[in-house]
């Protein structure tokens, strides 16, 4: 059911990795998976035409015209759909937000990835009130932390974001070299070998723990509190 | 008595659990009115990028003769606006530079 949509109009803000990892800890858990790569780099389709053996759908060229037919036609078939989106302000953005039911809005811990953040999440409220109030629930999600020490920046902004009372995900996306290694491999986190790749078992861990808090911010019964 | 009166003991349900209860969804779709949504879109500058095939539009790459490379430090006051602004234009760092030397009318430069 739930359309994942990914969006920040910063490129390198962890968007493609933040879907591919949660996407993959999905996939391995059981779950029905499709991501739409709408990112004219196409990173997943890149990844999909590797060795993995993981079972998700990837689907490339969406445009502004086709976005919305991808999802709907999607979200009828697979348990969760992922829009992995491009690094610019655009048309396929706005529309791709339309059809979300969680928009989820990576950001580096930098000033210039928080501010296009912050221009995500002002598109998301003004679209709320064109979708005549319909509620699109986000998140913002911290990418590339270190996960051991907080840097002040990374506070300021957490700081900021609780300031303007915009929800963040509890875990982060930690800076880690398995995460980079998917896409160099194009395999999953759990068919690296963990003798070539550093911390491989604290990134199974760190993607495990964000695809439980989707999970729980997804689940019908959650999903119902944020909409009411 | 039990020991567990308020049954907060009871087992978490785990995340494959939880994933039993999302299925594919066969409610009718969100609706939009893409008129309203691609109005609000460009009010804020999520403006259309694709030509009238859908292909994406990219912008066609000048001549620009021979280059060199320059690598600066610079401060976060500095760097972050300069950034932003050749974001909010859609110039590359060196296309960025030239616009503001032309807006400096700089000497030797035209």
């Amino acid at each position: 059911m739930p359309v994942i949509v990914v969006a920040n109009p910063k490129g390198g803000a962890g968007k493609s990795t933040s879907t591919l990892v949660l996407a993959q800890t999905l996939a391995q858990l059981g779950a029905s998976v499709t991501i739409i790569d709408a990112d004219p780099n196409r990173p997943i389709v890149e990844w999909r035409s590797g060795p993995s053996k993981l079972e998700i759908d990837v689907i490339g060229d969406a445009t502004e015209s086709s976005v919305i037919r991808l999802i709907r036609d999607q979200r009828s078939r697979r348990q969760f759909v992922f829009v992995d989106l491009e690094g610019t302000a655009s048309r396929l953005v706005s529309r791709a937000i339309t059809q979300a039911d969680l928009v989820l809005i990576p950001l580096q811990a930098s000033g210039v990835d928080a501010r296009q953040a912050s221009r995500a999440v002002a598109l998301i409220h003004e679209e709320e009130e064109a979708l005549d109030g319909r509620a699109i629930p986000f998140r913002v999600l911290l990418t590339r932390t270190s996960p051991i020490i907080s840097t002040r920046i990374e506070r300021e902004i957490v700081g900021a974001l609780t300031d303007a009372n915009l929800p963040l995900m509890k875990t982060r996306l930690n800076e880690r070299q398995a995460y980079k290694a998917v896409f160099v491999r194009r395999l999953a986190l759990h068919e690296l070998d963990p003798l070539k790749v550093n911390g491989l078992p604290e990134a199974l861990a760190n993607a495990q723990q964000l695809a439980d808090e989707l999970v729980d911010i997804l689940s019908p019964a959650a999903a119902d509190m944020e909409a009411d | 008595m039990s020991d567990d009166t308020f049954g907060f003991s009871a087992p978490r349900k785990s995340t494959s659990d939880k994933l039993k209860s999302i299925v594919p969804d066969e409610r009718p779709s969100h609706v939009a009115d893409l008129a309203k949504v691609d109005a609000v879109g460009d009010s804020l500058g999520f403006r259309s990028r694709e030509d009238a095939r859908g292909r994406a539009v990219r912008r066609r790459k000048r001549e620009i003769g021979p280059t060199v490379a320059i690598n600066t430090r610079a401060p976060e006051r500095v760097a972050e606006p300069f950034i932003r602004f050749c974001e909010d234009n859609r110039f590359s760092y060196w296309e960025g530079i030239e616009e503001l030397m032309k807006r400096a009318n700089l000497k030797g430069y035209d």
